[in-house]
């Protein structure tokens, strides 16, 4: 039988955008960019779309991608379909702010209706507020065993052998499947779709899940964390240039500066 | 009891660590208490001096407490906060407390704030703040009132300055119910990655690569240029690691290692927040790149718009003969 896989993954504002780009959002006490431009997948959950292919191509699996977001993320589920994923779910973001308890809560429910799956693939955390609690979450959630930080993956009769890339060392860990493991990007480059991929995700439907078929109303959520305000860090510095009209003199005058300040 | 503070007993700087979260606790509330767990009582010899500097000990063993396993860590560090009901529960965050902190909150369905960097204050209530975005901004958040609040702690961002002695520091005992089956994923003991190289985190100059090398060849010639600094090294932007060309044990920024040298050279790095929150405390950052628009000029001390490739060679042969 093949594996049956579910990734969740998250939209964001792109990580590199310069901060005289971006706002803060008053309602959703977030950050926003001044153009509204388009968001991107989070990288570490494209990692973890790479893992979950990684494991469709060695054992065979049925990828299903999940994501809570605006009808605008559509858009970026389309990537994942094209990279090789068979389907894609999009819970609609309720209006009302909501905190991590209700985001794990609203994807617990959405996996719960793909019952049996084996794996639960997320990203270690996401850039815009590394919180990285919503995998932990979910795993508590559906009472499932969880291993973070994972380089590295196999699937021996039904238990997960994991690689774990900590910050001081490589640990393996391992358990029985079902399971749910963060990934890291030490695990890989995540895959450019092919252009028969991105042809044939443009077919594919991608499923709408609203919070009240899952039996949540916006009525009734609750947040037991308010963020009351965003402030910019002003930590702008006034960069002294050297001059470069010759790489000579640039790099002597960088080492009369740098042994001035007593750097070397 | 008020606030507890959870210890990573395992984390080789858990003293230092956990001086500033007593630190922390001193400035809310002086009703706070320590919980130390481990196997045996013997085994947290390393943690006297801890001793007399908390008002209240708790020390919470189990033979079978096998701290290689998150799965026991959160059911032991659950056990200890249903004995003592406290009000507010800090970690230093790390990276096992950013699990353990995140699974107790979802099992005791209690809130938690990550990462907190600094503590206020207002109108009686505790607001709590926070980098975001690798740093270019801050979140104030406060909680409901929900007790227990979990809050985890930038390592040093607070210091450990506000500590006070107390000569009689009560000391409680709980004895953790464990099972084998509790532990639902079997960890094995963590290989280390070069422990020969001269730790990042102790070096007085960095010479760190980005996108912009094109290629592992570049580190070649940075390596060059770390050799001949004071107690220099290389380090990588996380671009440069997932492109395979050099090892991610070299990985500077938020989810690499945060290095603070006197001398930091950003060669070929964009200098995207997520980089930049592991080395804005560099003393001095020298960039150089050819794009005059990079945000690293932004943050940078000394800038030089070049190809790097030119220009290095000639700095190293002007450090050698200027040394």
């Amino acid at each position: 039988m093949p594996l049956n896989i579910i990734v969740c993954i998250k939209q964001l504002i792109d990580p590199e955008t310069p901060i005289e780009n971006l706002t803060i959002d008053t309602h959703s006490k977030d950050i926003d960019t001044i153009d509204h431009k388009e968001l991107i997948t989070n990288g570490f959950d494209l990692n973890a779309v790479e893992a979950a292919l990684y494991l469709k191509d060695k054992y065979g699996a049925k990828v299903t991608i999940i994501s809570l977001g605006t009808m605008e993320s559509q858009n970026s589920l389309k990537r994942p379909l094209a990279m090789g994923a068979d389907e894609a779910i999009l819970i609609n973001k309720p209006n009302t702010p909501i905190d991590s308890a209700t985001t794990a809560l609203l994807l617990s429910k959405t996996i719960s209706l793909h019952i049996p799956f084996d794996l639960i693939l997320c990203g270690r955390q996401a850039s815009d507020w590394d919180n990285a609690e919503i995998p932990f979450r979910i795993a508590e959630n559906l009472n499932i065993s969880c291993i973070s930080l994972v380089s590295k993956i196999e699937i021996n009769e039904s238990k997960l052998i994991a690689t774990r890339a900590l910050p001081n060392g490589l640990q393996k860990a391992k358990t029985n499947l079902p399971g749910l493991i963060t990934i890291t990007n030490e695990f890989g480059e995540p895959r450019y779709p092919s252009l028969r991929g991105i042809m044939s995700a443009n077919k594919k439907n991608i499923k709408q899940i609203t919070p009240t078929f899952l039996g949540i109303n916006e009525s009734d959520i609750t947040t037991k964390t308010e963020t009351i305000r965003i402030n910019f860090q002003t930590r702008k510095k006034n960069c002294e240039f050297i001059q470069n009209e010759n790489n000579e003199y640039a790099a002597q005058a960088l080492t009369e500066k740098l042994k001035n300040l007593n750097l070397i | 009891m008020n606030i507890l503070i959870l210890v990573n007993t395992t984390d080789p700087e858990a003293n230092s660590t956990t001086r500033e979260a007593i630190s922390v606790a001193n400035k809310i509330d002086n009703q706070y208490s320590i919980a130390l767990i481990s196997k045996s009582e013997e085994t947290l010899s390393h943690l006297q001096e801890l001793n007399d500097i908390c008002p209240n000990k708790i020390i919470a063993t189990n033979p079978l407490l096998n701290t290689q396993s998150l799965d026991l860590w959160v059911e032991s560090f659950k056990q200890v906060i249903k004995e003592t009901n406290p009000k507010i529960i800090l970690m230093v965050a790390d990276v096992l407390t950013r699990e353990i902190s995140a699974r107790l909150a979802a099992q005791l369905n209690i809130p938690l704030i990550q990462e907190s960097s600094e503590i206020k204050i207002e109108n009686n209530s505790l607001k709590f703040i926070r980098p975001i975005f690798g740093g270019i901004a801050s979140a104030t958040i406060q909680s409901d009132g929900i007790s227990p609040l979990i809050v985890t702690l930038q390592k040093g961002a607070f210091g450990s300055s506000n500590i006070q002695k107390y000569p009689n520091p009560t000391t409680r005992y709980i004895q953790l119910e464990l099972k084998t089956e509790m532990e639902k994923v079997k960890y094995e003991k963590l290989s280390p990655t070069s422990p020969s190289r001269l730790p990042m985190e102790k070096a007085s100059s960095i010479v760190c690569g980005g996108r912009g090398l094109g290629g592992p060849e570049g580190f070649d010639l940075l390596s060059q240029l770390a050799n001949i600094l004071d107690n220099g090294t290389i380090g990588a932007s996380r671009a440069a690691c997932d492109a395979g060309w050099i090892d991610h044990s070299y990985q500077i920024g938020l989810t690499g290692r945060t290095v603070s040298p006197k001398l930091y050279f950003a060669i070929g790095i964009s200098g995207a927040s997520q980089h930049m929150s592991g080395c804005t405390k560099s003393q001095t950052i020298v960039a150089i790149n050819t794009d005059p628009s990079a945000l690293i000029f932004n943050e940078a001390d000394i800038g030089l718009i070049g190809d790097w490739e030119k220009i290095i060679p000639i700095l190293i042969e002007k450090i050698k003969t200027t040394k």
